[in-house]
């Protein structure tokens, strides 16, 4: 299968051990970790945004031809100017260099799929945090890139809003294209991501389907929580000699 | 491009104002035969030598402010920055009081502008030797401000310095902003730099859109930010470099142009371009009527009138984020 994305030892001082890793079309990766396992941090330096050791196929691409190869959506949501909702999603139309056109049409379209279209014309730093998160999303998909990768994508999104953002996120997956993306929600990365990797201390701990890696051992070790199976579905709770 | 040909027409407007405004008693009629040659020699030489080039600087330096200040707010995602902010005015302001303090500009009159010019190049050298040309954002600014305060010294230290009163006061007045007594040759001194610093900002429009969803972002959709930086750098350097060069310290424009019209064009940076450059010669135009109509013999300065305008949507600027912050 295509590996739409490899790092081979890449490294950033501390806060990244040397990790290998390999994506592949169709796969939808959840990468987790407690707060300061180095998730951003491989994110962004497989980008090419830090400074680091080893290799990454995206970060070797010249900064011009990567936005045909790859779409990101940043943790940071601010944004100063009152850009509306529909343009904000055409600007990441534009940015892949094979899209021809304004993209406004391609980016209303886009709006309406993803249920947007309620406040589509409103301007972005007047949306609430939740609603901010989603234009974001758009935009980021919008540039047609085979590879995503989203640092927290769920965050700041209500429970169904969460569930749905996953499911679009799997969708994309199943159609062929790649996701890598950071999540602290382990129970809906289980349900709906092929593949987890589990990230501690900048080193990648256990790597496969959710099923596999998601242990007894390995959530209390590294998360300090229970994880419970029932059917498809997961829990996490709190141990039971800290109850 | 509504917006924009409302002030296109705004701006050939003032311009034509601007044509048959001045302190000599002259008529429109006998304005018109000046400028087309024909009728008395004196008034041929005030219309063509004076009124011309002033209204054309007035359109290139209001041009150049606006788009400087659009191109910059743009890039440091801030709408309280303006042109003056990277120190490049402050060191033309500097050359030009040091033109005039060596006597230079009293042997040479074009020197007055063109040391200016190497005020403003030298900033720019200082400003990427300051904070290196991969700084970021907060550096960019820090070293500006160093910059301009060091200026500032300077500027101080040749008034403090100066030979007899009246030179000091050529160079506070030169400093207030006029384009009093300006010629074609600072037309034409001004213009391939203002031009250049024109197309640098506008090919970073591109950039500047994707700026708006933070650096990191922009990286990702393609934008070298490190080349985007140098290329606003030099654009700015030269639109308030030239600027400041040709006209004194005029202040403010870079600033309230864009903000005024930023809702207008939708907040993306790029359509902001066009029309704070078509704004900020309409501003300019206006204020430079404005000087030759309120005061007429009394040589209000334009940047002394352009402060009294941008200080309060400066101070309404910082009111409005007060409330954000809050």
């Amino acid at each position: 299968m295509t590996a739409l994305l490899t790092l081979r030892g890449l490294a950033v001082g501390r806060r990244l051990g040397p990790t290998d890793l390999a994506l592949a079309a169709g796969e939808f990766v959840g990468l987790v970790g407690p707060n300061g396992a180095g998730k951003t941090t491989l994110l962004r330096a497989a980008l090419g945004l830090l400074p680091a050791a080893g290799h990454s196929s995206i970060a070797a691409l010249p900064i011009t031809a990567r936005p045909r190869h790859v779409a990101y959506l940043a943790q940071e949501r601010e944004l100063v100017w009152p850009i509306a909702v529909e343009e904000l999603v055409a600007l990441g139309w534009r940015a892949n260099p094979d899209h021809r056109g304004d993209g406004m049409a391609q980016a209303r379209a886009l709006s309406q799929r993803l249920g947007l279209a309620a406040f589509a014309r409103r301007q972005v730093p007047g949306l609430s945090g939740g609603e901010r998160a989603r234009v974001l999303l758009a935009r980021a998909l919008a540039q047609g890139a085979p590879l995503l990768l989203a640092d927290e994508p769920c965050a700041a999104l209500d429970p169904a809003q969460s569930i749905r953002t996953a499911k679009l996120l799997r969708a994309r997956a199943d159609a062929g294209d790649a996701v890598l993306a950071t999540m602290h929600d382990l129970p809906l990365a289980a349900r709906y991501c092929t593949r987890m990797i589990v990230l501690d201390q900048g080193e990648i701990r256990a790597d496969g389907p959710p099923g596999t890696v998601l242990t007894q051992e390995l959530c209390r070790e590294v998360f300090g929580v229970a994880v419970l199976r029932h059917g498809a579905g997961w829990t996490i709770a709190e141990l039971e000699d800290e109850a | 491009m509504r917006l924009i040909l409302a002030l296109s027409a705004l701006c050939a407007l003032l311009f034509s104002t601007s044509l048959f405004v001045g302190s000599g008693n002259v008529g429109f009629w006998n304005s018109l035969r000046g400028y087309l040659g024909a009728g008395d020699p004196l008034v041929v030489l005030v219309m063509q030598e004076l009124r011309l080039p002033r209204a054309a600087l007035a359109v290139l330096i209001g041009a150049s402010l606006g788009l400087a200040g659009a191109g910059l707010q743009g890039f440091l995602r801030n709408p309280l920055a303006e042109p003056g902010i990277v120190g490049t005015s402050a060191f033309a302001a500097l050359g030009a009081v040091l033109a005039l303090q060596t006597g230079l500009a009293a042997v040479f009159p074009m020197a007055l502008p063109l040391a200016g010019l190497a005020g403003a190049a030298l900033s720019v050298l200082l400003l990427l030797a300051l904070s290196g040309p991969g700084a970021r954002t907060t550096t960019l600014i820090l070293s500006g401000v160093a910059l301009s305060a060091a200026a500032g010294a300077m500027v101080s230290l040749a008034l403090n310095l100066s030979r007899n009163p009246f030179a000091a006061n050529e160079m506070m007045f030169w400093m207030m902003g006029s384009l009093a007594d300006r010629s074609f040759q600072h037309v034409v001194v001004a213009l391939p730099i203002l031009a250049l610093g024109a197309l640098l900002i506008w090919s970073s429009r591109k950039g500047l859109d994707a700026l708006s969803l933070g650096e990191e972002t922009a990286v990702s959709m393609g934008v070298d930010v490190r080349r985007l930086r140098l290329m606003l750098i030099f654009g700015t350097a030269c639109l308030s470099g030239a600027a400041t060069s040709v006209a004194g310290m005029i202040g403010f424009v870079g600033l309230v142009v864009p903000h005024l019209l930023r809702r207008a064009t939708g907040g993306l940076p790029s359509r902001l371009l066009v029309p704070s450059a078509v704004g900020g010669a309409a501003l300019i135009l206006a204020a430079d009527i404005t000087v030759r109509v309120i005061l007429p013999g009394r040589d209000l300065k334009l940047g002394v009138l352009t402060a009294l305008i941008g200080t309060p949507v400066f101070l309404h600027l910082i009111w409005k984020s007060r409330g954000r912050e809050a």
